[in-house]
């Protein structure tokens, strides 16, 4: 080594510091500073302050309602917190074996790995050398945290199992598994070059040659995968690898596909991934077959033709609502340059209905290489006869399209809503579930509860209706309409409807059009309805809550939201109806078998079989029927009345002493003792709990709003709750958190992350 | 780069000079956020808390045509800044009757209380000094290497030791050091920059 990289060297560290060109390597000194902590520090004072250095330490961490509903209202937070590299990687690269090679990123089991190619739910893909075989391959990696999960790694074993079954060279080659080690992955060709969707961000429209091209090709890959009885099921530009320099079209991650007959696996109607892409089958919870994948190419196409995605909104859920029940704009309005034949064919492969699609992948094949063989020889070659006929019956039959909502399509939001909701029961089971048991696709459950005996206020709850339920849902409605006057329609009447007690019907008047709405059927206890208003994008969002009334339920409204297309413009609730009754008491009977208890201080999703919960009108709440240790996630559309608040209930825990925590959005929590009476309530910072003791610490103000329970811990500092006594200590000095605890002799407080006391909306 | 419709458009088409203007976009751009997380923070639900980031807009955007006639001398931000303080606090402490369903139990007892004040001056210093520093790192991040940001945000944001943080990147110790020293040093000056147009 040069004997000037020994020395230190105050000026070439400011001239380094200086340097205008970030990436300029001084090699000398950078190997001085891998031994010179003098030299270390000084440039460390140089850069900044000592000062700057902490804030910088402190301020950039993640916090609370950085990443908000609506992006726009974090930019910065955004654009710094969104992008840094997600902790999905970061623990991947933290569990490697370190590599002899520096330049290596580390070692997995014989792979060297050599960089990161990208990142995605599941887990990440890395780029690695394999050297017995002296190739670049790309693993596809398990986040370890999910690599927890019993059927996560079953979905990870069967993407492997269902992608290695099929040889074809539009499908990327699996050359092996590893599913039985702490991180899963499997060995994948590395395809150099970027995806489908890349190009879109890039180029945006393709031309029809172009599009002829990779979708003959996509169609190609999607035969082979169909003929081994595979359903792709995620079919979208992000897995549709295309080669650098070479004209292949490669179908990746078969992380969704299942076989036809592989009923076991999917278990309940939540969505994974982004929707965009789905068929309108797929959309409703059904049974999703080989045709859906058509739909999905059909989609695909659409987006290489326009450059936008065909069905576009907010949210999930209404882009799931605009596949079933909208029609895309027509493609030549978005691009003329794309032949009519081509909008055809597209139309063909998105019908709603899938019996109207192409029959098969095959077809779609071939049917794409002779239109591609007409574009690229067009006086030689005709356009194929079925084409032809495709623009010839166009003519006679036009599809009715009704604006608005139609009562079927609204049917099936409410299934998949509520089946979300049933899905936060279902999550995980750690034995062998019965296919029986566990298969509870959306359709069934919706099957079930409508076949169930009428729902009144009774079958629900299991007692008679209270006296001085409300009876006048009018006037919540007149209430309303004075609110939201402004808002340019007007809500004429809520009343059941004829089918069964919970089915209600609504009228709404303007908007695009004055319009009776069914609200479906459903046994859920909160619906949210989205209702298109005057200008485009503009929808109002009504919730809707049944409440009782001596034959039956009667429908209350509760709030009514307009939104602009982008965010919330106008809120009203209106639930004082509902809410300002003695007790209310909802008891939920998951149909799934019961869950293993959770260790202690353990947090999984856990329910008994049946639980109770009663919010009463003084702000307590009585739980029956959950088993200690038993922690359970409360549906976040679940409400509860905290002061002047309706808070979404975030979780519900019971500790081992029995008491129970109770968590609402923004960081409130109950504390219910044994006897289930509400003891204590605080907007905490951190909570942890002890064999009889629970720890908060509160480091704002506002917890003023919980003084309906009998003892609201209101002062910022720490409060102490012995359990054995139920006496309630506050501590006022703001030393550390730690040192509290270590003075009541605990060792290691369960302390809840930031993001599980005020999760994110 | 935030777009806020209205405003934008209509009120402060009336700031002439493009140096106050920028000041104007600089503004919403740290504010917008701020104000939103110390409404969320004060219990309201996301579109209470927007609801009340566009009233506060609103509120200093129309008082933007008083400041230039009354009061030429002051420099723009600066009258600014001052007005949007006012404006914040009166806004989290009144919130309309129209917005949402309660809270204003205690929103009352906040407005009466004077300690309470000054713990919201501290917050609004602390947030807005926050969201600069969120923005600064967004842009030297962008000027850096991955790795070099990495090094930086792993051993400063994250609190690892710069001897593992070496290890796993595979690099030398040293470069550890000298990259986090360069980002930090580009973080710093790109925050004098924000905090001088904002102050």
């Amino acid at each position: 080594m040069n004997s000037k990289a020994r020395r230190c060297d105050r000026l070439r560290i400011d001239e380094f510091l200086r340097s205008d060109q970030i990436h300029t390597a001084d090699a000398e000194l950078i190997s001085h500073l891998d031994s010179c902590s003098d030299c270390r520090n000084y440039m460390e004072q140089q850069a900044a302050d000592s000062e700057s250095w902490t804030r910088a330490a402190h301020l950039l961490q993640e916090r609370e309602f950085d990443v908000a509903s609506s992006m726009e209202y974090s930019a910065g937070a955004i654009d710094f917190l969104r992008v840094s590299i997600p902790t999905a990687i970061q623990n991947i690269l933290e569990s490697l074996t370190p590599s002899e090679n520096p330049q290596r990123l580390g070692r997995l089991d014989g792979y060297e790995i050599t960089g990161v190619v990208g990142a995605g739910a599941m887990g990440v893909v890395l780029k690695a050398i394999d050297p017995a075989l002296d190739r670049i391959v790309a693993l596809k990696v398990m986040a370890p945290h999910i690599a927890s999960h019993a059927t996560a790694r079953k979905r990870f074993a069967r993407e492997a199992k269902a992608a290695a079954a099929v040889l074809h060279p539009n499908v990327i080659p699996i050359y092996a598994v590893s599913s039985g080690g702490a991180i899963p992955y499997l060995v994948m060709a590395y395809i150099r070059g970027g995806s489908l969707q890349k190009r879109i961000d890039c180029e945006g429209a393709l031309n029809t040659g172009e599009i002829l091209r990779i979708g003959s090709q996509i169609a190609a890959g999607l035969a082979a995968a169909h003929d081994q009885g595979l359903v792709h099921r995620d079919i979208k530009p992000e897995n549709i690898m295309l080669g650098e320099g070479v004209e292949r079209v490669t179908l990746t991650d078969f992380g969704l596909a299942r076989s036809v007959d592989d009923a076991s696996v999917t278990q309940h109607g939540t969505i994974a991934g982004t929707p965009q892409y789905m068929s309108p089958e797929q959309a409703r919870g059904e049974s999703v077959e080989q045709a859906s994948d058509l739909f999905s190419l059909g989609s695909v196409l659409y987006t290489l033709c326009t450059g936008r995605v065909p069905f576009r909104a907010d949210s999930s859920h209404s882009v799931m609502r605009k596949i079933i029940d909208e029609e895309p704009v027509p493609i030549r309005d978005l691009n003329p340059e794309i032949p009519e034949w081509l909008c055809d064919i597209v139309a063909k492969l998105m019908a709603k209905d899938k019996a109207a699609r192409f029959t098969s992948a095959k077809n779609v094949h071939a049917l794409l290489e002779s239109c591609l063989s007409h574009v690229q020889q067009p006086t030689v070659i005709k356009l194929p006869e079925i084409v032809r006929e495709l623009s010839r019956s166009k003519s006679t039959s036009s599809l009715p399209l009704i604006l608005g909502v139609s009562a079927v399509a609204l049917c099936s939001i409410l299934v998949f809503w509520f089946n979300g909701m049933l899905g936060l029961f279902v999550q995980e089971p750690a034995s062998e579930p019965t296919p029986q048991a566990t298969s509870i696709v959306a359709q069934e459950t919706a099957e079930n509860s409508s076949a169930e005996a009428p729902l009144t206020w009774k079958a629900l709850t299991g007692e008679d209706v209270p006296e001085n339920y409300p009876t006048e849902p009018l006037q919540a409605i007149d209430g309303l309409n004075k609110s939201i006057g402004s808002w340019g329609f007007s809500v004429k009447e809520l009343r059941n409807g004829k089918e069964t007690d919970f089915e209600a019907v609504m009228q709404v008047q303007g908007g695009f059009s004055n319009d009776t709405l069914s609200l479906g059927s459903m046994p859920v206890w909160q619906i949210s309805i989205e209702w298109p208003v005057n200008q485009p994008k503009q929808a109002v969002n009504f919730t809707l809550v049944p409440s009782s009334k001596p034959d039956g339920i009667e429908w209350l409204l509760f709030s009514a939201s307009l939104s602009d297309g982008l965010r919330s413009t106008g809120a009203k609730q209106f639930y004082k109806g509902a809410w300002d009754t003695p007790s209310r008491t909802l008891s939920w009977t998951p149909k799934q078998p019961p869950l293993p208890s959770a260790a202690s201080g353990q947090d999984q999703n856990v329910a008994g079989t049946e639980f109770q919960m009663i919010i009463s009108k003084n702000g307590g709440l009585n739980i029956q029927n959950l088993q200690l240790n038993d922690s359970l996630i409360v549906s976040g559309r679940s409400v509860v009345r905290i002061g002047e608040y309706v808070k979404p209930v975030t979780e519900l825990r019971i500790l081992p002493n029995g008491y129970k925590m109770f968590f609402a959005s923004s960081r409130e929590v109950l504390l219910i003792n044994k006897d289930n009476e509400g003891v204590a309530g605080a907007r905490v910072d951190k909570i942890g709990f002890s064999e009889n003791l629970i720890f908060g610490l509160i480091t704002d103000r506002g917890s003023s709003a919980l003084n309906s329970v009998e003892k609201p811990v209101d002062t910022p500092g720490y409060f102490w709750l012995d359990s054995t006594t139920g006496e309630i200590t506050k501590g006022l000095e703001l030393g550390p958190w730690q040192d509290v605890l270590k003075a009541k002799g605990v060792d290691e407080p369960l302390l809840l992350a930031p993001e599980r006391v005020g999760p994110r909306f | 780069m935030t777009e806020f419709p209205q405003t934008r458009f209509s009120l402060i088409a009336q700031v002439q000079s493009p140096e106050d203007r920028e000041a104007w976009d600089q503004f919403v751009l740290i504010y917008r956020p701020v104000i939103y997380r110390m409404a969320r923070r004060r219990g309201m639900q996301d579109a209470d808390a927007q609801d009340l980031v566009q009233s506060v807009f609103m509120r200093v955007a129309s008082s933007i045509q008083r400041w230039e006639k009354k009061d030429p001398e002051t420099k723009f931000r600066h009258w600014l800044r001052r007005i949007a303080r006012n404006t914040i606090f009166s806004a989290l402490s009144r919130r309309p009757q129209d917005t949402a369903a309660g809270g204003s139990e205690i929103l009352n007892l906040l407005a009466g209380q004077p300690e309470n004040e000054k713990l919201d001056e501290q917050e609004l210093a602390t947030e807005t000094m926050r969201e600069q520093y969120l923005h600064a790192a967004a842009v030297v991040r962008k000027d850096v290497d991955p790795d070099t940001w990495r090094a930086f945000e792993l051993t400063v944001v994250r609190g690892q030791s710069c001897e593992l943080v070496a290890t796993q990147l595979g690099k030398s110790v040293g470069s550890i050091y000298a990259a986090r020293s360069r980002v930090m040093r580009r973080l710093r000056e790109q925050v004098t920059c924000l905090q001088e147009n904002s102050q």
